[in-house]
């Protein structure tokens, strides 16, 4: 009897323990997708938000080159005080522009800023061979998180090309300021107090300079 | 699972024992249905994941073709804008040559820090850009009108040659006016007596006349045969992008007899060019076939001296495109000529 009896349980038990072990490793399975849903983790889902992040970036650098907004953009220096018109932090961004005037203040609110979406614009300026490349910045709202996308284009600035000129321009109108290959009456500098100044002012004709604009986004 | 009912005894233990037997069996056969569920469940959970796991991680932003192709599309469009600024302003080939030497070397650094390797490789052509900037008759220099009617008589109306022994011409843009005065009675007269920009080579010949008659209200541009209305007393031609006014037309530059491969010599000459008077300007590709002397030449060689003048330019720029990643090998080679015909 006792025997009979004890066979039966054990197949209960046996059950059991597998429907217990299902548990453990269904509750294991829950809390691991639960926390991927956050957008900063890193997991599966995330990386479908990084993807859209940097298709996002690289069509706003896209749309805006092709419109000559990006350049405007770049144009768009103080030239007596050494930094990007209406500058919110040192010479550059702190986040959106605040004239809304300005050629990327529309793009970079709808690609970004409006779905809360954090970025950062750097300009890469040309490096001789094994130099690594100085950095201009344009916006900056901070440190990006580990699950950043990136996107870069390069923009051409041409000796004919003019800055702001903060006293006469508007910004959304034409730039007729300091042109960027003009030279101070020797010839022996740049006339200009622009971010980036090739070393030789006898070097630039119609050409002044590559310079890569990337992007960085991120969730906040 | 074994009758169990003899062995306990008596009819009691024998029906408790039936009866518990009969529960135990319903909630295992409950437990067995329940886990069972719950495997299936897990499963299709786990499939699920797997197949969105490996779905997500083999999609990429892309494979990099794009990136390859818009660098390419991005140097076409920086050298185009190097070209056009160079026969601007500067037409010393040394400056041009430099500007396209900084500009690939600045671009394929760039690009090295991206892990990628990339080269630009060009080869300009040489031409010649001729134009009028002041508004006067389409005729030759007035150094040339002057010095050749000591011996001989010239006519401003008579045929001459601008250029001769070219192959390609791009961005031609006429922009002329007819002056009252020199109104036609009808089109019979336009033959003899209209303006006439000749391309002529390989026995063929393509013809722009332009005339105003006496009883018309505008212009007349007659192209290859087709007749089209200017406004007024003037129009603005792009002959080689096919505008006339600014809108866009059915005719082609030097139809039959430009070649597309560059094959066939051309010579562009106005005749009549005293009916009309204006402004025009385009770059051909023939650096020897232009006449650059005066006054024993129709065209002034320094723009300084008046109009017309021929100076040296560059034409076009073949550039090979290389864009190497790990993944992907992209060469192009593309040949640059702003304002070229469209075939």
């Amino acid at each position: 009897m006792f025997i009979e009896h004890l066979s039966d349980r054990g197949q209960a038990h046996t059950l059991e323990a597998f429907v217990a072990a299902l548990l453990l490793v269904t509750g294991l399975i829950f809390a691991t997708q639960a926390t991927a849903v956050t957008p900063l983790s890193a997991s599966t889902s995330n990386q479908h938000v990084e993807n859209q992040g940097a298709i996002a970036a690289a069509d706003v650098l896209a749309t805006t080159k092709e419109r000559g907004d990006l350049k405007r953009g770049l144009l768009a220096w103080d030239d007596g005080n050494r930094e990007f018109v209406e500058a919110t932090n040192a010479d550059h961004y702190s986040g959106l522009m605040p004239d809304t005037a300005h050629p990327l203040h529309d793009p970079f609110r709808e690609a970004f800023d409006s779905r809360r979406v954090a970025f950062n614009v750097d300009v890469l300026l040309p490096a001789k061979p094994g130099d690594s490349r100085s950095r201009q910045r344009l916006v900056d709202m901070g440190e990006p998180s580990d699950n950043a996308a990136t996107a870069s284009t390069r923009v051409t600035l041409y000796a004919d090309d003019r800055l702001h000129d903060p006293a006469v321009d508007d910004l959304d109108g034409e730039f007729t300021g300091t042109a960027l290959g003009e030279t101070t009456a020797d010839g022996s500098a740049f006339a200009h107090g622009y971010f980036h100044r090739p070393e030789d002012p006898d070097e630039v004709h119609a050409l002044y300079a590559v310079v890569e604009v990337r992007i960085t986004v991120w969730q906040m | 699972m074994a009758d169990v009912s003899r062995l306990l005894g008596g009819r009691d233990g024998a029906d408790a024992a039936a009866r518990g037997d009969r529960t135990e069996r319903a909630q295992l056969i409950l437990i067995t249905g329940l886990t069972l569920a719950v495997i299936l469940v897990a499963v299709v959970l786990l499939l699920n994941t797997v197949i969105y796991t490996e779905n997500l991680a083999t999609r990429g932003v892309d494979a990099g073709g794009g990136e390859a192709v818009e660098f390419r599309e991005g140097t076409v469009d920086d050298i185009e804008g190097l070209l056009v600024r160079t026969n601007w302003t500067d037409t010393d080939r040394e400056t041009f040559d430099a500007d396209l030497d900084r500009y690939a070397s600045s671009t394929g650094e760039h690009r090295i820090r991206e892990g990628i390797r990339a080269s630009i490789e060009t080869d300009p052509a040489a031409g010649a850009y001729v134009a009028q900037d002041a508004d006067r008759g389409l005729v030759p220099s007035d150094d040339y009108l002057e010095s050749e009617g000591e011996e001989e008589t010239v006519d401003p109306g008579d045929e001459w040659t601008l250029v001769e022994g070219a192959t390609r011409t791009r961005s031609y843009v006429l922009d002329v006016r007819v002056p009252d005065g020199d109104r036609i009675e009808d089109e019979s007269d336009v033959d003899s007596g209209a303006f006439r920009l000749r391309v002529e080579g390989g026995g063929n010949s393509w013809d722009v006349e332009i005339y105003w008659l006496e009883d018309d209200d505008d212009v007349t541009v007659r192209i290859d045969g087709e007749e089209y209305d200017g406004t007024g007393d003037g129009v603005r031609l792009d002959l080689t992008d096919g505008t006339v006014g600014g809108e866009r037309k059915s005719f082609v530059w030097a139809d039959g007899v430009e070649d597309e491969s560059g094959g066939q010599a051309y010579n562009v000459s106005y005749e009549n060019g005293d009916t009309v008077s204006g402004t025009y300007a385009f770059v051909v590709d023939a650096p020897g076939g232009v006449r650059t002397a005066s006054p024993t030449d129709p065209l002034h060689a320094d723009p300084d001296d008046g109009s017309p003048y021929a100076v040296d330019a560059v034409y076009d720029v073949t550039v090979d495109v290389r864009h190497h990643t790990p993944d992907l090998r992209y060469e192009d080679r593309v040949r640059v000529a702003p304002g070229e015909r469209d075939d």
